[in-house]
């Protein structure tokens, strides 16, 4: 921690108890005990019963930057537990689409819960009786459709005057930017209803949409108009039946990595079907844009990935992009079913790599040694990155992440700011300042989860300078649990 | 008691009896569609397990225009026994359930005694009733 970082005052608290030691009152012991409860990560995957109405944020320190307006829109689940069961994999909590407001040097929070099927079934039953994708369904569950366990708890995108509110294995929810209430699930055409839709969509420079949809080794790519309409829904078989959560484009080819985590059987818990197969290596599908039947599959040594950056393409048709790979799927498959029991178990760290596939000859994976998650880029240009913003520095003994790093591939530097054990950061995003040409000049945005003061709070830094600490901090007067992804929307 | 239906069932019924049932009860049928008020309903009703679950042929199809949010029919002329339903909600009156390309359906699907959907159709078990000679009643959501 810098000192650029104002320590708050219930640091300086907790401190002061721990000195005291033996001489505390029961008062102060009680208080002491109560501080390091709020400390502990697992506020960080509580539930939060109900929605949060806006509430202005309290300035910590610092300042807004000029020319700074926008929202972060940013989901992730947020009610694990029920009376009668609860989630048994941190991916199945009911979404919640959090609004962090920046406009005239404030900040505001707003957050609402996504009105799904399964949030009402799970509410009225009182229990988690519409799984998900590690978490069983009960009796009493209606699950005619994937639809019917979607939590659209992974992602939100801003598309015109319109949010959607993304899983994976089924339909987008819209949702009012301003009030955050639910409109209702998207059928982006009558025939295409309940087909799955990944969290994660590319667009191309003039909005158009690019996503793809899976089911074991079958899968859809999708074409949309960048308001939403559906222009191509195009079913194409994979080589593997591979666990997929994101994909790249470059301005020609679709690119889909094919772990060696594949679906085999029919457990009702898709996770459970799933089996980790590393003999098999890693597999990158390369599809033509123009012609989706024309393909190259390319073969990597074994790891495994949740994200991947934009995709760029030489002059001579090699593709190359950035990939956070692991060696292996412990994170999912592990760390996040003990996280719902309370327990924290650590695994493998993902690490920024740089994936290079020639037009011809030997595909590799080259690693940069950065722990690294979350990974976003400028999302300005086709070229290079030349800076990746991620998540860092694994937190000793508690999930996920404590600094933010922006990645520089001319110098292969990494400059990172470290929050400290207290906070658990989450994904970042990165908004230009206006009028800005040169990459990454603008800001980095995002909160992380103040676990001793039990608070979230909300950061912006000068992009090109984050090693240097947020230029200003506000803080909730709640804890929002830990999101996953998200956009920020200026204006 | 004009709804066009009726008077298909009471034809049906009337069918029946000429046929030579020895007795008839009358199976009350209400059906809530909580969303699209569009296309009909395609209703099926079986008297054995063997026709629920393969493709036996239904004792009664049904196919109801949808005109408001709730529709009460009155099947009569069926023999007293044990009975199952399946629907679905034709919203794009192709007669038939149809499903996306990765073989869900994409129209909602209904069973009597509000049985469910839950990963796998609900069994002979989970969808039957009786229907005595005093006739019986069965109230099933559509959405």
């Amino acid at each position: 921690m810098t000192s650029h970082f104002q320590p708050n005052r219930r640091h300086v608290l907790a401190g002061a108890a721990g000195l005291i030691g033996l001489a505390l009152t029961p008062e102060q012991a009680a208080a002491a005990a109560a501080l390091a409860i709020a400390a502990d990560w697992k506020i960080a995957f509580a539930d939060l019963e109900g929605d949060l109405a806006p509430r202005p944020l309290q300035r910590v320190h610092g300042k807004a930057p000029a020319g700074l307006a926008g929202t972060l829109y940013r989901n992730g689940g947020a009610k694990f537990r029920r009376t009668k069961g609860q989630a048994t994999h941190w991916f199945d909590g009911d979404g919640l689409i959090r609004a962090f407001r920046i406009q005239e040097g404030g900040a505001s929070l707003a957050a609402r819960f996504v009105d799904t099927p399964k949030r009402r079934a799970d509410t009225a039953a009182d229990g988690v009786i519409s799984g998900g994708f590690g978490t069983r369904s009960g009796p009493g569950a209606r699950i005619a459709s994937p639809d019917d366990v979607n939590a659209a708890n992974i992602s939100v995108i801003r598309r015109g005057d319109k949010l959607w509110a993304l899983w994976e294995a089924g339909s987008p929810f819209e949702i009012d930017p301003a009030s955050l209430a639910t409109t209702g699930m998207v059928t982006l055409r009558d025939d295409l209803a309940h087909m799955p839709f990944l969290a994660h969509p590319r667009f191309e420079a003039d909005g158009r949409i690019w996503n793809l949809g899976q089911v074991g080794d079958k899968a859809v790519i999708w074409q949309l108009s960048p308001s939403g309409t559906v222009q191509m829904a195009t079913p194409i078989a994979l080589p593997r039946a591979s666990y997929i959560h994101d994909f790249t484009i470059t301005a020609r080819h679709i690119i889909i990595v094919l772990q060696p985590w594949v679906y085999q059987g029919d457990s009702p818990v898709p996770m459970t079907s799933l089996t980790w197969r590393p003999g098999l290596g890693t597999q990158v599908l390369i599809l033509d844009k123009a012609d989706l039947a024309s393909r190259r599959v390319v073969e990597l040594p074994t790891f495994f990935a949740f994200h991947m950056t934009s995709a760029w393409e030489a002059p001579s048709g090699e593709i190359c992009f950035e990939i956070c790979a692991s060696p292996q799927p412990d994170f999912v498959i592990r760390t996040a079913v003990d996280l719902m029991a309370g327990t924290y178990t650590a695994s493998s760290d993902p690490k920024l790599s740089l994936i290079t596939v020639p037009t011809q000859g030997t595909a590799r994976i080259e690693s940069t040694g950065v722990i690294a998650e979350f990974p976003r880029t400028d999302g300005r240009g086709s070229g290079p990155n030349r800076f990746t913003l991620h998540a860092t520095t694994q937190a000793k003994a508690r999930p996920l992440f404590q600094g933010v790093g922006v990645y520089d591939w001319r110098k292969h530097q990494d400059l990172v700011f470290d929050f400290g054990p207290d906070h658990l950061v989450e994904e970042m995003v990165f908004t230009p300042r206006p009028g800005a040409v040169e990459a990454f000049d603008g800001w980095i945005i995002g909160p992380t989860i103040n676990l001793r003061a039990a608070r979230t709070e909300l950061h912006v830094f000068d992009a090109r300078h984050v090693d240097a600490g947020p230029l200003v901090t506000w803080a909730a007067d709640v804890a929002v649990p830990a999101g996953l992804h998200g956009m920020f929307w200026r204006g | 008691m004009k709804h066009p239906l009726l008077v298909s069932a009471a034809l049906a019924a009337l069918a029946a009896m000429l046929a030579g049932s020895a007795s008839a009860a009358d199976l009350s049928l209400t059906f809530k569609v909580h969303q699209s008020q569009k296309g009909a309903l395609m209703v099926a009703i079986f008297d054995t397990e063997t026709a629920y679950t393969g493709d036996g042929q239904a004792v009664r199809q049904l196919k109801l225009d949808i005109a408001s949010d709730t529709l009460a029919v009155v099947v009569p002329g069926l023999a007293p026994g044990r009975y199952g339903i399946k629907l679905f909600h034709d919203l794009n009156g192709t007669g038939k359930l149809t499903f996306n390309m990765f073989g869900i359906p994409t129209e909602p699907v209904a069973f009597s005694n509000n049985a469910r959907i839950n990963m796998r159709a609900p069994t002979w078990a989970e969808v039957s009733f009786e229907l005595p000679d005093a006739g019986v009643a069965q109230t099933i959501d559509i959405d």
